[in-house]
């Protein structure tokens, strides 16, 4: 038997008194007693701040699934009088929405509701098939109005008609309004009912008594429509009309696979090639080439203007298509229960500014997950303009509020770990938080194309010594100073290496770039290639003996996954995500200081010509194609009946 | 690189938009965008704390204000929420451009239906 409760009496103002705590009280007992029967817990979207408590309260007693959202144009308080088409239309909307769970019976908990806010409650007026069964508190509805309120022509209208919905009431669970009023009196928490099992035995009366239910088929849309246009309009307008249809359009999903919706919004509006863009990029395609089974992969973006997600089609088109695509229209999302959503790229601004519509997602049964590369600007703010920790603090801040994380990592997990401890933030449903390795498998990230005009002679140079390559933007963090100054130590002490830096110019290294560009070894011992193509970078691999990992802190460290696949082997800082990705297949080396570098590269050297160095050949790495069933894993994604993947 | 500058960027994107829009519009249309976003925030207030909407509406009541106010929050609310998506923190457009494609089609036979109704 499904049974389907209407929880809008822990939804409405009538929260804070009895009613609400009753609600609750006799859903959960319900739930934990509900044995085959199926119960699914409805609740009106007009009460967004509702929904996640109500989510949590019942988060390990019944799948997320089966707590379903409807929604109605708002408002449709009764009180005021211009509301009265909408919350006509609004009460044949939430019956139809009832009826498309096919339930066997129907459970009002609290009937009286709607008058001072935006609960929605009616039987028989669209779908007069359902088997209602309502809650009942004493004579009166337990609902503390203001005596002006009260004894207004309106009130009693409003009281007047709920009074005859209550008449086609299938059964009616009574409860006394004495015991009502008292627990009111002494804000005591009794747990109702004594007996849930007698409720589901009312239930199961209902279901067998008089006709069978007659499931509202296909054509539920056409039928509601009909019966929404023929409530009596007196200057209803088109902004009324649009609410109806978006509310009706989200009550009634199309019928499709879930989808697991993509944020690529950096991506699609600028791409910059940076490291995170080229992890977007390889998850994606990945995530294409094999979706989960079950679902779609959709990718998606945002922008800072507008209000919530929309298709990337034009995206898609040129990534297929090139250039000469034709032009594609990116339509909004259409979100539904069961579908996930993964904050793939980097981008706080836009997360920030899509909260609300994040929120929306979460309330609707959608699993929000984000991807987190790395915590450095909070755990190395020096190196970061002033403003980055605050900002990255604001961005963790804002994706914890939803259902979990997936760092790139076991190194930043544990750095998450640190900053939940620490950030204290408050939650009602517990975050999730895993890891998973990024690919190595450059050839599968879309790599870019190209040679520079001097690529030959640079490569000529590099063969005439050993080369120790870094990759990687120029930054306070990647140590690039410090590998500088042991490089000079080392020419002045006559060893013929040269020293290779592939990456753009970043941020507060104004110094560093000065002293690269007028160094006296600029082109002979000494090269700095920027903004170079995929295709370029594998060439200069080929051509190095030795990738120097030198960087303080990092969320990865793809490089060297990169130098291992070109059979380069790896001097690398001894710290921990290194330590987690290159295990024993690296050379360590401490330290801040220049000798402490130059010691390393000159033992290494030594080990080198004796062929004693550590090899990276034997570095574990895994595809895109792996790295993204690690990313799915981490997300722990369901299928259509509620079984992890 | 660029996404660490994000969290600059994101605001000087807004200011600049801000500044564009000033330059476009005019200072007195800004000014009254602005009031209008005010207004729209305190309607959403009171539609979050019913209890004080309630108060309000009797003390307006009292005053002979209701009809004022009323006018003048449905003015608002028409106006306003021309650009805004998340009415009530659900995604409910007032715009044709801000509705899934399944929902367009809905408003389109809605609008056909209470025509029909209208001639009928």
């Amino acid at each position: 038997m499904r049974i389907v409760i209407d929880m809008q009496g822990a939804q409405t103002e009538s929260r804070f008194r009895s009613i609400g705590r009753y609600t609750m009280a006799f859903a959960q007992a319900v739930v934990r007693n509900r044995g085959e029967h199926e119960i699914v817990l409805v609740l009106n979207g007009l009460f967004p701040e509702t929904i996640e408590p109500i989510r949590a309260a019942f988060d390990c007693l019944l799948p997320q699934e089966n707590i379903r959202v409807w929604y109605a144009p708002g408002p449709v308080r009764e009180c005021e009088p211009y509301n009265a088409w909408r919350r006509d239309a609004a009460e044949r909307i939430r019956e139809a929405f009832l009826a498309s769970l096919h339930p066997d019976v129907v459970h009002v908990t609290s009937l009286f509701e709607g008058y001072v806010d935006d609960a929605v409650t009616s039987i028989g007026v669209f779908a007069p098939q359902l088997k209602t069964v309502v809650s009942l508190y004493g004579q009166q509805p337990q609902i503390d109005h203001d005596d002006v309120a009260r004894s207004s022509a309106a009130y009693k209208v409003f009281h007047k008609r709920k009074s005859e919905y209550l008449q086609h009431a299938s059964a009616v669970v009574e409860l006394d309004s004495d015991e009502v009023r008292h627990e009111d009196a002494t804000h005591t928490n009794k747990d109702w009912p004594d007996n849930p099992l007698k409720v589901i035995q009312i239930y199961e009366q209902v279901r067998d008594s008089g006709i069978q239910s007659n499931h509202l088929a296909s054509d539920g849309v056409p039928n509601l429509l009909a019966s929404v246009a023929a409530i009596r309009q007196r200057g209803i307008s088109e902004r009324d009309i649009l609410a109806v249809a978006s509310s009706i359009a989200l009550n009634n999903p199309e019928c499709r696979q879930r989808n697991l919706y993509v944020d690529i919004s950096d991506l699609v509006q600028k791409d910059l090639r940076t490291g995170i863009q080229r992890v977007t990029r390889s998850i994606l395609g990945a995530l294409q080439s094999s979706p989960p089974e079950g679902y779609q992969v959709t990718p998606v973006y945002a922008t800072l203007s507008s209000a919530g997600y929309r298709h990337a089609s034009q995206f898609t088109e040129q990534t297929v298509e090139g250039p000469e695509a034709k032009k594609v229209k990116d339509d909004l999302i259409d979100p539904q229960p069961g579908d996930v959503f993964l904050g793939l790229d980097f981008v706080a601004g836009i997360v920030a500014a899509q909260r609300p519509y994040l929120e929306w997602m979460r309330n609707h049964g959608v699993r929000v997950h984000f991807v987190v590369y790395d915590l450095l600007p909070i755990k190395f703010p020096k190196y970061f303009p002033e403003s980055a920790e605050r900002g990255h603090w604001q961005w963790l801040q804002d994706i914890v509020e939803f259902d979990g994380a997936v760092c790139i990592s076991r190194a930043v997990k544990e750095d998450l770990g640190v900053w939940l401890e620490k950030a204290k933030t408050k939650r009602l449903r517990p975050f999730k938080t895993d890891w998973f390795h990024l690919g190595g498998d450059i050839e599968n990230s879309q790599p870019s194309k190209g040679m520079s005009d001097d690529a030959e002679d640079i490569l000529s140079q590099l063969a005439m010594r050993h080369s120790f390559l870094m990759v990687g933007t120029v930054e306070p963090r990647k140590g690039h100073a410090q590998v500088l100054s042991a490089f000079e130590q080392l020419w002045r002490k006559g060893v013929e290496i040269n020293l290779v830096i592939v990456g753009n110019r970043g941020w507060m290294v104004d110094e560093l770039i000065c002293c690269l560009r007028e160094h006296s070894e600029i082109n002979t011992r000494l090269f700095w290639l920027e903004r170079i193509s995929d295709e370029y970078l594998e060439k200069i691999y080929a051509a190095s003996i030795c990738l120097i990992a030198a960087s303080e802190g990092e969320g990865f460290g793809l490089p060297l996954i990169e130098a291992a696949r070109h059979k380069l082997p790896v001097i690398a800082r001894d710290i921990p995500v290194f330590r987690e990705v290159a295990e024993r297949h690296a050379f360590y080396f401490a330290g801040r200081s220049d000798n402490s570098l130059v010691e390393a590269i000159i033992e290494w050297l030594r080990l080198y010509e004796a062929g004693y160095y550590p090899r990276s050949t034997d570095m574990p790495w895994i595809t895109w194609k792996k790295s993204a069933q690690q990313l799915l894993a981490g997300l722990r994604i369901y299928d259509a009946n509620n079984r992890m993947l | 690189m660029k996404t660490r500058f994000g969290f600059i960027k994101g605001p000087l994107d807004w200011l600049l938009m801000q500044a564009k829009r000033l330059r476009k519009e005019g200072l007195r249309t800004r000014l009254k965008a602005l009031i209008k976003k005010v207004l729209r925030k305190i309607d959403q207030l009171l539609v979050a704390h019913p209890q004080l909407r309630q108060r309000l509406i009797i003390w307006s009541h009292k005053f002979g204000l209701y009809g004022k106010l009323k006018t003048l929050q449905r003015k608002i609310a028409d106006e306003v929420s021309q650009e805004d998506l998340l009415a009530y923190g659900v995604p409910m457009p007032v715009v044709m451009e801000n509705m899934t494609p399944r929902a367009r089609q809905i408003f389109e036979e809605l609008k056909e239906a209470v025509a029909r109704q209208r001639k009928a």
